[in-house]
């Protein structure tokens, strides 16, 4: 009689699996009308950005004004939608498994928790990276036709100017008129330049990666909450909390460092110590105010995101493979 | 469970080592990044909506919304709450040299011309107090705006204008539009270059002679700089211009003949002819 050794299936860790996953993730939070209903809103917004710019008053730096409005509309839109998108696409993601038992057959076959965990949370950094994609796209493309509209104006109007004028001075030589006329010209080109710099492309393209990647901490936040609670919306609400809270790290910071009563020199130091600063992933300011914000610095702001990502992900995991479903 | 009693806190106190230097570093490259406190004093003024979506971290929104409210409280004369709604607005946005600009501007040309023509208002005297008032409020927050951005150019020549417009201070707007081409590196430079010489001369001849040397050295430099020895083209009204007062400056402070920039023409000898 020959004995059967029963070996424990070692399951290792495979990132096919959490790719399935996110594709699936994907998919079924595009399914969801929420998801259109945001994206639409969000894009009319955006386009609708260039009818804020009327407000606008003054004549001299009328133009400054125009793109001002549009990029912190443009902005302010993405910004928004994207966090509603990030809670509210992560917050239902465990309690749908749940409900509809899906969960039970998925973690019933050979696939870490882990495994399931990332590939929701995957299949949500796609889902957010698609919105900001699309909304990003449409935002550049609104700021491009008023920086064109702008530019071609201003040209024109500087040139115009200059012919008006020498055609009602005739009392000046022919060489004189060339001459007034070029430097008109050479005026005109400097101020569509001065307007082309202040649409600040690569400014935009560097606010939309910091907005995207404060956007995933978020979501992160959402799923650690997903994964030990039982309603969906205490996750939403609890987010959405959390959300404002991060924005408030630096008023922690200050607030700790001045304050000598021990009960709000805790409180504010235990926000400062655990909540991520969402504040410093707020550089558009900056960047439209004129500071320098080189590649390597955006960087260390993007890698401030990863590293809290890493870190809420961890703890999601810690709680998630101990729950009992 | 029981194990991760230990492992979440460890993971917190672990992120928050790491946390900690990493915004330091972070705040030090964005020294101005500090971003306002939402204090009682602006919860109050922005309104509860509004301080929601500062919390949220909209204060570019809130900002631009303010602004539009201003907008159109300019056009309702409502000058109180004009200055009010432009307080908060440059307290979000410290960094938005527009901002600065277009409020000083409203309060020091705009509600200061509208009390001065106050209707409601007999006694002209209460309307230039009103006016002097609505003055003094544009410069406080243009200098505010040169304290939140003391590096930028534009805002310096806005309070040069300021003063020389409305304060009549010569010697003030001199040294502003001095501080503006020292800061100054784009195609306004050569403007600037020049206002700041007219105001600095103005100011020699009418306030304060003592800075006539100053005034000279600095045309002295800018002449030798900018103009000496290049082809003029038809800006040479501004070369004969700038030519004439070193000239008469020269004259003025008895500039020896080998020191100056443009000596007089000396008298041709003639030799006389023998008969």
């Amino acid at each position: 009689m020959s004995t059967v050794s029963i070996q424990p299936d070692v399951v290792y860790f495979n990132l096919g699996r959490v790719w399935t996953m996110a594709l699936n993730t994907l998919i079924e939070v595009t399914r969801q009308k929420v998801f259109y209903f945001m994206i639409v809103f969000a894009l009319l917004m955006i386009g609708a950005a260039s009818f804020f710019s009327i407000f606008s008053f003054g004549e001299e730096a009328q133009y400054i004004t125009q793109l001002k409005f549009i990029k912190d509309t443009g902005l302010g839109a993405i910004s928004v939608f994207g966090a509603i998108i990030a809670i509210v696409a992560t917050a239902q993601l465990l309690p749908a498994e749940l409900e509809n038992r899906t969960i039970y057959t998925i973690l019933a076959k050979p696939v870490h928790r882990l495994e399931f965990l990332l590939g929701k949370f995957v299949g949500v950094v796609l889902l957010l990276a698609i919105s900001v994609t699309l909304m990003g796209s449409l935002f550049l493309g609104v700021v491009f036709i008023k920086d064109q509209h702008l530019s071609t104006a201003t040209y024109h109007e500087t040139v115009e100017a200059a012919e008006s004028a020498v055609a009602g001075s005739p009392e000046l030589k022919p060489e004189t008129k060339e001459k007034v006329l070029g430097e008109a010209r050479k005026r005109a080109e400097q101020a569509a330049a001065e307007i082309h710099k202040t649409a600040g492309y690569r400014d935009i393209v560097k606010a939309l990666a910091t907005t995207l990647f404060k956007l995933l901490p978020v979501a992160a936040i959402t799923l650690m909450l997903s994964s030990f609670a039982t309603s969906m919306v205490f996750t939403v609400v609890m987010s959405a909390m959390l959300y404002f809270a991060g924005h408030l790290v630096p008023v922690a910071q200050k607030f700790y460092a001045t304050s000598k009563a021990p009960p709000g020199k805790l409180m504010s130091g235990i926000v400062n110590w655990i909540m991520p600063n969402l504040a410093a992933f707020d550089v558009a300011d900056d960047l439209f105010a004129g500071d320098a914000l080189p590649w390597l610095k955006v960087l260390k702001i993007l890698s401030y995101g990863v590293f809290y990502l890493l870190v809420t992900l961890t703890l999601a995991h810690l709680i998630f493979r101990e729950r009992e479903i | 469970m029981k194990r991760n009693w230990v492992l979440i806190p460890l993971v917190l106190v672990v992120a928050a080592l790491i946390k900690l230097p990493f915004e330091a570093s972070m705040a030090a490259d964005r020294p101005h990044a500090a971003g306002i406190g939402l204090n009682l004093k602006t919860r109050e003024m922005v309104g509860q909506g509004m301080s929601l979506a500062l919390l949220g971290g909209f204060r570019a929104l809130v900002a631009d919304f303010l602004w539009i409210s201003a907008h159109a409280a300019w056009e309702q004369n409502r000058w109180f709450t004009m200055r009010q709604d432009f307080e908060v607005v440059t307290t979000l946005q410290p960094r938005a040299i527009l901002f600065w600009d277009m409020a000083s501007w409203h309060l020091a040309w705009n509600a200061s011309h509208a009390a001065l023509n106050n209707p409601a208002e007999s006694r002209l005297a209460v309307r230039l107090r009103d006016q002097r008032h609505w003055f003094r409020a544009g410069r406080d927050l243009l200098e505010r705006g040169i304290a939140n951005n003391p590096n930028n150019a534009f805002l310096h020549e806005k309070l040069a204008w300021m003063l020389h417009d409305k304060f009549q201070d010569l010697c003030g707007a001199a040294d502003a539009a001095l501080k503006a081409v020292k800061l100054c590196h784009d195609w306004r430079q050569g403007y600037l270059q020049r206002l700041a010489g007219y105001w600095l001369e103005d100011c020699a001849r009418n306030v304060a002679p003592s800075r006539l040397p100053e005034t000279y050295a600095y045309w002295r430099e800018l002449w030798l700089r900018e103009y000496a020895g290049k082809p003029t083209d038809h800006w040479d009204t501004i070369d004969r211009n700038i030519s004439r007062r070193i000239q008469k400056i020269e004259e003025e402070l008895r500039i020896s003949e080998s020191q100056r920039l443009f000596p007089k023409p000396q008298p041709s000898v003639t030799v006389p002819t023998r008969r």
